[in-house]
């Protein structure tokens, strides 16, 4: 890394410091920030390099992704069926498939182009959107179409469902009548429609379409992808929220991590079923102690309750708009408490998934009885989703210093869904309270989830702002966000979740030189924001390469 | 292949009474054991150790987590590894929903009789069902157990009859049907009695019912969702009157019941009661009150099963697809002690 201080000049730099919001020269060296201000300050600093390469753009910190996970470098290895036009790891935009013909067509060209040698491993879509497009839209017999002998899945966008041809169907010895089961619907024919439902139906098929489990907790490949298509949309610091760590899959990180191409910095959160409370805590210290500048490690996901759009959230009464019945716990109160103390003790933050409010609140009913026996713990608990908090739940989060990181990309993908079916109209306005918390004073994020929805902060930024859906509904304007709040949520507001927030997150002295350059200004109200287009990203590691 | 599934929570000692059952029976190459426990880890890795008993543990999850092989997939390997194994025995995790693992080992076309264990701490008791978040899981639990074996982790079980006495009625209002173990050494073969006449046991619900759904389901809205219209015939082991005081009715799963209308048949196969349900209220009257034959009585009239119910139900649903799930969820509340459920 050189020495060499450089500044880049901008038509104007937003920092996200409070005390200094504007600047138009920002200068670095080894990659951290040494001066912000105008060409003055910066000449003060040392520096000798002046680049202007960048002086019509827009310089943010670069923008932090708090939610996401490193699958979606992977699964691009497969056959997009989404419904939105998406952008792939090499940036490029793939366009959604609008139809049933499209995808069938996608998916019989990928099996044309595949070696005949290769076809019976099976082939796999992924990014069907049922909500969308009707779940009577795919069936087996419409994926027969493409090949009646080619065992072929394709995933749904929930990442919950695989629509099987009959072939697979055969494989898994599902394609037989006199089955009762409810994640497997039965057609008029007796047989089953194709699709299967719920994690274990869905790990079962997975395996014979070339998409084992252990593929999709990340790859080699995979981590080179996500990593580009960071850089892509202006990404620096990114998670990848639940992964099982086992050891070689931490050295193959560690591994990559270092090459000069991996331009983020990844911060890998353990998952593990099958831990007691005080192993999972101590297998994350453990962790802990192999982070590097690039790679880190040490943090603890937990998941308390599944999704609303699935109808596995646990939801407080009235419960589901549509009488669904209320979803499912994923975790033992037990087991959630047990960790909860233990990683207190230790200095480790817990990252709690909650969807559904009844999930929400038994999360801070623990912290809660945490805190009333180590009052004086540092804890840094961060909410995941908190969809449904409502303002109660929220001053208590306040209270208890716990951060939150909303969903806001559910209000345009699914927010339809939830005014008509979930949630109804008044608990769907209500959904992801960014301005609520805002107000509350709880520091907070947005996130993608991705591959759940698209990786992109910027978009991600607008559907907080804007919270409008998919067919143009504004879902509970009492919640918007300034543009300002918004962008803080994609940078400060998420490395703060991180524990970050004294390394990246704003433009000051001495923080990593993580940098954004954007087309447009977001702050201008004439530039929408999820039009504005990233022009380059640099990571602290990669900041002479401009030169 | 049989299979006995463990369920109970955290800390009930599923483990201890697991490690109790197959201990003496470490020698027979015929018997795994699956584990899907969260917590104990130490405890659980007790399996097997001295011994060559196959040892699976089982993380479950969903595909975006990327955790672990499925049910199916474990099962499948066992049998692959040894196909000389004839019982598998599968710890569930704390929180785990046996109907749900039932379900899903019912599409193994190897596995042939299902026995449900619960494991409950009665020291433990009163605290737990005073919790909602355990409450509702040890009713889903017990619902779908077979055997209860009553434990007491914090003291000694025969120095606590009454507790015990006091675990059992309340169990009972749960699910009337269930059996209860006596203290240990308890065998195996125990777990899975000799099939008697009652195919109750073992019946899920039918699939006629699914391929049925379509026809009964009438398209108006109601209150704003689509309801489910069925028409079912099942015998019940207790009287009209005790099938109105059903815990279901006052569960969970009565929101998604809009209104239930149930007829008796007695020997003389004319109808004889008639109890109305509406929500979570009900009522009892004679069967020919106002003097109304409706398509129900018919139904229930020429109902070929003497002693049998019938009765029309309506339920809350969306879709399709959900309103299978929302139906089988509802009559799954009722299996403990309805027989021979069957959509007409």
């Amino acid at each position: 890394m050189t020495d060499e201080v450089i500044c880049f000049e901008a038509n104007s730099i937003l920092t996200m410091d409070s005390e200094q919001p504007r600047a138009t020269h920002i200068a670095t060296s080894k990659g951290k920030i040494v001066a912000v201000g105008n060409e003055a300050d910066c000449r003060k600093a040392g520096a000798t390099r002046f680049l202007d390469q960048f002086k019509d753009g827009f310089i943010l910190p670069g923008f932090v992704e708090a939610h996401a996970h490193a699958m979606e470098g992977t699964i691009w290895k497969f056959v997009y069926c989404g419904f939105d036009t998406r952008t792939n790891p090499k940036g490029e935009k793939v366009k959604g498939a609008v139809t049933l013909n499209e995808i069938i067509a996608r998916l019989a060209d990928k099996l044309q182009a595949s070696p005949a040698g290769e076809r019976a491993n099976g082939l796999a879509g992924w990014g069907f959107d049922a909500l969308v497009l009707g779940h009577d839209v795919l069936s087996r017999k419409d994926l027969d179409k493409v090949s009646s002998e080619v065992p072929i899945g394709v995933i749904h966008q929930s990442l919950h469902i695989v629509t099987a041809n009959s072939a697979l169907l055969r494989r898994i010895d599902l394609l037989r009548t006199n089955i009762c089961h409810p994640g497997i619907p039965i057609a008029s024919d007796g047989l089953p429609t194709g699709e299967l439902r719920g994690p274990d139906l869905l790990s079962l098929a997975c395996s014979f379409i070339g998409l084992p489990q252990e593929l999709l907790s990340c790859d080699q490949q995979g981590l080179v992808n996500f990593s580009a298509l960071c850089q892509s949309k202006g990404v620096t610091t990114a998670t990848d929220l639940a992964n099982p760590l086992a050891d070689s899959t931490v050295e193959m990180m560690l591994r990559q991590a270092e090459t000069p191409d991996f331009g983020i910095t990844l911060i890998s959160l353990l998952r593990s079923q099958g831990l007691s409370g005080e192993n999972m805590v101590k297998r994350a210290v453990e962790l802990r102690g192999k982070s590097t500048k690039k790679m880190r490690f040490g943090k603890i996901k937990l998941v308390v309750d599944g999704s609303i759009q699935g109808f596995t959230a646990r939801i407080r009464p009235p419960g589901y708009f549509n009488g669904a019945p209320n979803g499912l716990w994923y975790i033992d109160k037990k087991l959630l408490l047990q960790v909860l103390v233990e990683s207190v003790q230790h200095g480790v933050q817990v990252h709690i998934h909650t969807n559904g409010d009844e999930a929400t609140q038994l999360v801070v009913d623990a912290i809660e009885d945490v805190m009333k026996h180590y009052p004086n713990c540092l804890h840094r608990f961060v909410i995941q989703h908190c969809q449904m908090a409502d303002e109660t739940l929220l001053r208590r989060m306040s209270k208890l210093g716990i951060s939150a990181n909303f969903f806001a990309n559910h209000l345009y993908f699914w927010g339809d869904q939830h005014w008509e079916f979930t949630l109804g109209p008044e608990r769907a306005t209500k959904m992801n309270p960014c301005r609520t918390a805002t107000e509350l004073g709880i520091e907070f994020s947005v996130h993608s989830d991705a591959p759940v929805t698209p990786l992109d902060p910027l978009f991600t930024a607008w559907c907080a702002v804007e919270r409008t859906s998919r067919s143009g509904r504004v879902i509970g304007p009492q919640e918007t966000l300034t543009r300002r709040q918004a962008l803080r949520a994609i940078t400060l507001g998420a490395a703060y979740t991180l524990e970050m927030e004294g390394e990246v997150g704003s433009l000051q002295v001495g923080k990593q030189a993580d940098l954004v350059i954007l087309d447009k200004d977001p702050l201008d109200h004439h530039n929408e924001l999820r039009q504005i287009q990233v022009i380059k990203t640099l990571h602290a590691s990669q900041i002479q390469s401009v030169l | 292949m049989r299979v006995l599934l463990i369920t109970g929570f955290l800390g009930a000692g599923k483990t201890t009474f697991v490690n109790a059952l197959i201990n003496p029976l470490r020698q027979n190459s015929d018997i795994a054991v699956l584990v899907n426990d969260f917590g104990e880890e130490s405890v659980s890795a007790e399996y097997g150790t001295s011994s060559g008993m196959p040892v699976r543990y089982l993380e479950s999850g969903c595909i975006c987590c990327a955790i672990g092989p499925s049910l199916i997939n474990t099962i499948k390997d066992l049998l692959s590894f040894d196909n000389a194994i004839s019982t598998i025995v599968i710890e569930l995790n704390g929180i785990a929903r046996p109907d749900q693992t039932k379900q899903t080992l019912n599409l193994v076309s190897e596995i042939g009789r299902q026995s449900t264990c619960c494991v409950i701490d009665t020291s433990d008791f009163e605290t737990a069902v005073s919790d909602q978040f355990y409450y509702e899981i040890l009713t889903h639990q017990v619902a779908h157990s077979d055997f209860v074996f009553l434990n007491s982790v914090n003291g000694d079980i025969k120095a606590n009859a009454g507790e015990a006495k006091t675990v059992r009625r309340r169990l009972t209002g749960i699910n009337p049907r269930v059996s209860y173990l006596d203290p240990l050494p308890i065998s195996l073969d125990q777990l899975f009695p000799l099939e008697t006449a009652d195919p109750s046991r073992t019946a899920s619900t039918p699939s006629v019912f699914q391929s049925n759904l379509s026809k009964t389901r009438e398209n108006h809205s109601y209150e704003g969702v689509n309801p489910v219209h069925l028409n079912i015939s099942f015998r019940y082991s207790g009287t009209p009157e005790e099938l109105a005081n059903e815990r279901f009715w006052a569960s969970d799963v009565a929101y998604q019941l809009v209104r239930a209308k149930v007829i008796a048949v007695a020997d003389s196969a004319q109808p004889q009661m008639v109890a109305q349900f509406a929500g979570r209220r009900w009522k009892l009257s004679d069967a020919e009150e106002g003097g109304k034959q409706s398509h129900l009585h018919n139904l229930a009239r020429h109902s070929l099963a003497k002693e049998s119910l019938v009765a029309s139900v309506v339920l809350r649903g969306a879709g399709e697809s959900l309103s299978s799930q929302t139906t089988t969820h509802f009559l799954e509340a009722m299996t403990s002690r309805v027989l021979n459920l069957c959509v007409i």
